[in-house]
C-alpha cells in the first residue's frame, strides 16, 4: 500500500498521541491536544502542498 | 478535575491542589538519584518502561506501542537505520535521533536489516518513521525523568 495521505495520517496521529500524553496529566485535555497536534501536522502538510503546486521551480 | 480523568497512579490520589504540579525543584537524594538514572536508562532501552518501572503504566504501554510501532513501520517501508558516515557531519545527528529508541536500533543493527533501499518509493517515509521514532523516546525519557523526580 502506497498511499501518501495515509502515511501523514498515521504519522501524524502518532505523533500527536505521544505529545499529547506526555505533555497534558488531565485525559480529556491530552485527547484534545493530541487531536490539535494531529490535526495541524496535516493540515500545515496538505496546505504547503498546494501552496507548492502553484509555484514552479 | 475529578479522578477519573487523570493517568496513572494519580487517579487514585486524593482531589486536591496540592497533587497539581508546583515547578519546585525537587530535592533528590543520592539512592533517588541512582533510581532516576535506572529508570532513564530502562526508559531508553524500550521505549514505555521507564514509565512503567514508575508505576505510569498507561502512559508506559502507549508510548511503547506507539513508538515501537512507528520504528517497525519505518523499516517495513524500506527506511534506513542511520549510523555515523565518515565525511557527512550531518550522518552524526541522525544517528544520534535514531540510536534514541535503544535496544530496538541495536537489534536492528545486529539482524543486519534497517539498510534502506533507496529505490523504494517510500523510503523517506521510512527514514522519517523510524528517526522520529527514537526523537520522539527522547523526550519520553525526559518525561520519564519528570516523574521519577516526582515532579509530574
Amino acid at each position: 500500500m502506497q498511499s501518501h495521505f495515509l502515511y501523514l495520517c498515521f504519522f501524524s496521529i502518532a505523533v500527536g498521541t505521544v505529545l499529547g500524553a506526555m505533555l497534558r496529566s488531565d485525559r480529556r485535555e491530552a485527547i484534545r491536544l493530541g487531536v490539535w497536534i494531529a490535526l495541524g501536522l496535516v493540515g500545515t502538510a496538505v496546505a504547503l502542498a498546494w501552496v507548492m503546486y502553484f509555484l514552479s521551480f | 478535575m475529578t479522578a477519573s480523568e487523570k493517568w496513572g497512579p494519580e487517579a487514585s490520589a486524593p482531589d486536591t491542589d496540592s497533587s497539581q504540579p508546583t515547578g519546585d525543584v525537587v530535592e533528590a537524594s543520592p539512592v533517588d538519584m541512582i533510581r532516576v538514572l535506572v529508570i532513564c536508562v530502562l526508559g531508553w532501552a524500550v521505549p514505555g518502561l521507564g514509565h512503567l518501572a514508575s508505576g505510569r503504566i498507561l502512559r508506559g504501554v502507549l508510548f511503547a506501542m506507539i513508538i515501537l510501532t512507528l520504528f517497525a513501520t519505518g523499516i517495513a517501508l524500506d527506511g534506513k537505520i542511520y549510523e555515523p558516515e565518515r565525511g557527512m557531519p550531518l550522518s552524526y545527528l541522525a544517528t544520534l535521533g535514531s540510536a534514541g529508541i535503544g535496544l530496538p536500533y541495536v537489534i536492528v543493527h545486529a539482524l543486519g536489516i534497517g539498510g534502506g533501499d533507496i529505490r523504494s518509493g517510500t523510503f523517506e517515509y521510512g527514514n522519517t518513521f523510524t528517526l522520529v521514532a527514537g526523537l520522539l523516546n527522547m523526550l519520553v525519557i525526559f518525561d520519564a525523568y519528570d516523574v521519577a523526580l516526582g515532579r509530574r
